[in-house]
């Protein structure tokens, strides 16, 4: 791939100039609540981490499926960089927060700022020395890869938690952690889905076409497999809800799928996050079309970015033009990431 | 000779060298089932013994009454409902682990899998025991399946508990199905080697196997789709047991984690029984050469893992529970610590949560007698998680006039050490009867 390459100051800038342009808009040009920040945060932070888990799992089992991916998807790194200087540019919407004129120990705006970004720094950092060991085929990778994928549940447990289910206090559920990351980890793969289209003529000139297909296939089943565990995730949260019926649980629910649109967007959140991709991706000529990969994977980004509209709406507005902006703005950044890959992964 | 030549000879003493591999394999497995040794027969007879302790103490709770037992308000599930949940778990994980493995192309199943299996099968058995003894009136215990019939009673379809006895018997099936299926070319071998009336029962068991490549093909379809539906089974029929406690509201029990929580958990303990069953196993039947220390390195990690999420699933619902501002849940898990059963808590973590992160010494993870001695401590924390889970709730739930405490009595011990020797009979039976390791997967590995 050819075209405008970062290094680690041009990308500090683009996200700083990101960052200042997205506070603009929320709090100065608009005076809205943050809410499409939100949402481009709580989507790309999947995909700013997810990727690295899904490598690092796999070389913490050995899995040899993962080697001709491993470039394409570790190249997304430095991503993790921009998420803590977006979160800042966040900050300032706390105050629409429910608890944040109630601030406890926990629920108090210095310490969730503190703690929100040492743990973005702390998975970076930790990503980077990964990514680097990993791409190297170093000793060190399996043991980086523990301590990454610690940070990584550590991180997305409390992003589910402070960033989404403190909005909604006293709500609580003990899964939402675990569904976020796991969440991520969805991403994650399908991102090696879009790889697989972007990148098919690399892939089958440096590996013989039966050894990619064969990493290929493993990922459409590891898609399909995720797309069952979501359900369950999903469905495990909403039964026990919906059964247990107390009031100030079963509201996050009813806030979602009592009125139109949002009920119409929760269902479409089903379908397009277990439906689409269990059903199609039970046929092997399917996982094995680099372009039905591609379109799978995108049904699932439609799928977390739908959801996460349906986390934040309710609470804070959700601008859609300024929804669009942003997101497209993180997005070329994220495109640029791994177009610069020869650089961040220190690649000959 | 030529290189050709030298090449063909090559060949032909590898494939020679390769078939005695796969001869002494099989002998070696075989071994195993051969006639039992003393120390066999003392196991058995201790098994057995502890086996007969159990049904007598069950036989004086039927002629006595639910009174000999410990439960009684605020705590009327006690130890029979914690044995049920434990060898259920027990009894989930050996197809999972069997079944996921498989799936993944992890080789170092083929060392656990049959175990694994057979473990799961006997662990139905003893789990299915537990709702009966808990009943008490026992001669009633169809009343728990929905059938046509004039008694105008029909059992209620919204509780889990009706839920359970659908899922644990679908399970039971399905793994046992399995199981059996995966033993089936074993059994041919069985049938080939053996004389007499056991050469008999053998061929009979074995389906008319013959080994051909069109069978093969079959056996190979069938395992695979068995393995593509025990995996979701087993994760959907321990969500449901989870959810007998997660669906009431009761301070502890009702939270979302638990279905995810309890199966990690499930192939936690799993884990844990297969490595007591297998490492006496393998230094008795002397296997050290087919099961090896890498392979028990490999099903360490997976106990480490499995461990962290529980440890994970501690720390999210303590913490929540104090974050929620819910003074019920939060009272529920200061006392859960502080309270009345303190020890058996913080045994609980000890055992669950910080023993297990040993593993992370790979010297440790290597060292056999280590891995046995972690794993009682597993299978410890693991029954006592579930004694939590099931006991401090009730005993402590929302109006402190119905707070209370628990202990169990001397026919629930009775009981519950009888279903350990339940168990061990039907595995020992096993060891004794049908091959431990799978002796056509390995040879196919040995290829």
């Amino acid at each position: 791939m050819n075209g405008a390459k970062l290094n680690w100051r041009t990308l500090l800038i683009a996200t700083v100039v990101i960052a200042v342009v997205a506070y603009l808009m929320e709090n100065v040009l608009l005076a809205a609540q943050g809410g499409a920040l939100l949402v481009t945060l709580l989507f790309w932070v999947t995909l700013a981490h997810g990727p690295i888990a899904v490598v690092a799992a796999a070389d913490i089992v050995s899995g040899k499926w993962i080697q001709p991916y491993k470039r394409e998807i570790l190249s997304v790194y430095p991503f993790g960089l921009v998420i803590p200087v977006l979160f800042l540019a966040f900050v300032p919407n706390l105050k629409y927060y429910i608890w944040y004129h109630d601030q406890g120990v926990w629920l108090n705006s210095t310490f969730f700022i503190t703690r929100n970004v040492v743990l973005l720094l702390i998975t970076f950092l930790l990503a980077r020395k990964f990514a680097l060991e990993s791409i190297k085929e170093g000793p060190k990778k399996s043991t980086y890869a523990v301590w990454y994928v610690l940070a990584y549940v550590a991180t997305h447990t409390i992003i589910a938690f402070d960033w989404v289910m403190s909005m909604e206090y006293p709500w609580i559920s003990t899964l939402f952690g675990a569904y976020f990351f796991v969440e991520a980890f969805y991403a994650g793969i399908a991102f090696g889905g879009v790889m697989t289209f972007i990148n098919y003529a690399n892939f089958t000139k440096e590996y013989p076409i039966k050894v990619f297909k064969k990493s290929q296939m493993d990922m459409g089943t590891l898609l399909f497999g995720f797309s069952v565990f979501w359900a369950y995730q999903f469905y495990s949260q909403y039964l026990v809800i919906w059964y247990g019926n107390i009031p100030e649980e079963v509201s996050f629910l009813a806030r979602r799928v009592a009125t139109s649109p949002m009920r119409e967007f929760a269902y479409s959140v089903i379908v397009l996050l277990f439906l689409i991709p269990f059903v199609t991706l039970l046929f092997r000529k399917l996982k094995g079309s680099p372009g039905y990969l591609l379109f799978i994977s995108l049904i699932i980004y439609t799928g977390l970015l739908i959801e996460r509209v349906l986390y934040v709406e309710p609470h804070l507005t959700v601008n859609p033009i300024l929804a669009i902006v942003e997101f497209a703005l993180v997005g070329g950044l994220f495109a640029l990431i791994v177009q610069s890959r020869r650089l961040f992964l220190k690649l000959s | 000779m030529s290189h050709k030549d030298t090449g063909v000879v090559n060949q032909e003493v590898n494939a020679k060298s390769a078939a005695q591999v796969k001869d002494q394999m099989e002998r070696d497995i075989l071994a195993a089932i051969k006639k039992p040794k003393p120390v066999y027969w003392l196991g058995l007879l201790i098994t057995i013994t502890m086996t007969l302790i159990g049904a007598a103490a069950w036989a004086y709770q039927i002629k006595t009454g639910m009174g000999v037992a410990g439960i009684r308000n605020p705590v009327g599930w006690g130890v029979y409902i914690t044995d049920f949940v434990f060898w259920v778990g027990i009894a989930h994980s050996g197809t999972l682990i069997s079944a996921i493995l498989f799936l993944f192309r992890a080789r170092f199943r083929n060392r656990f899998n049959r175990s694994a299996e057979a473990m799961t099968v006997f662990a139905v058995m003893t789990a299915g025991l537990f709702p009966l003894i808990h009943l008490g009136r026992v001669w009633f215990f169809y009343w728990l399946f929905p059938y046509p019939t004039q008694r105008l009673l029909w059992v209620n379809f919204r509780s889990p508990l009706v839920w359970d006895v659908f899922a644990v018997s679908t399970y039971f099936t399905v793994s046992a199905i399995f199981w059996y299926i995966g033993l089936v070319p074993d059994i041919a071998i069985l049938r080939r080697v053996r004389t007499g009336w056991q050469k008999l029962a053998y061929a009979f068991g074995s389906l008319g196997w013959k080994g051909t490549f069109k069978q093969w093909q079959h056996y190979n379809q069938i395992y695979k789709y068995l393995a593509a539906l025990a995996t979701p089974l087993v994760l959907s029929v321990h969500s449901v047991v989870s959810w007998d406690f997660a669906m009431g509201i009761i301070p502890g029990w009702h939270t979302t984690i638990f279905a995810p929580y309890f199966v990690a958990g499930a192939i936690f303990s799993g884990m844990a029984m297969v490595f007591t069953l297998v490492i006496p196993m393998r230094k008795f039947f002397r296997l050290e050469k087919y099961i090896t220390v890498d392979d028990f390195e490999k099903a360490a990690k997976l106990l480490l893992f499995t461990g962290m999420i529980v440890g994970y699933a501690y720390i999210v619902e303590f913490c929540l529970a104090m974050y929620s501002g819910n003074p019920f849940e939060r009272d529920q898990f200061i006392y859960r610590a502080v309270g009345d059963y303190a020890f058996t808590y913080w045994l609980m973590i000890a055992c669950n949560v910080v023993t297990p992160l040993t593993l992370f010494v790979r010297k440790l993870r290597r060292n056999i007698k280590y891995l046995f001695i972690i794993s009682f401590f597993v299978n410890i924390g693991m029954w006592l998680e579930r004694f939590n889970i099931v006991v401090i709730s009730l005993a402590h739930d929302f109006d402190p006039y119905a707070w209370g405490t628990y202990t169990p009595s001397i026919i629930e011990v009775a009981i519950t050490v009888g279903s350990f020797g339940w168990f061990l009979t039907w595995f020992l039976l096993f060891s004794k009867t049908l091959p431990v390791l799978p002796i056509t997967e390995l040879k196919e590995e040995a290829e």
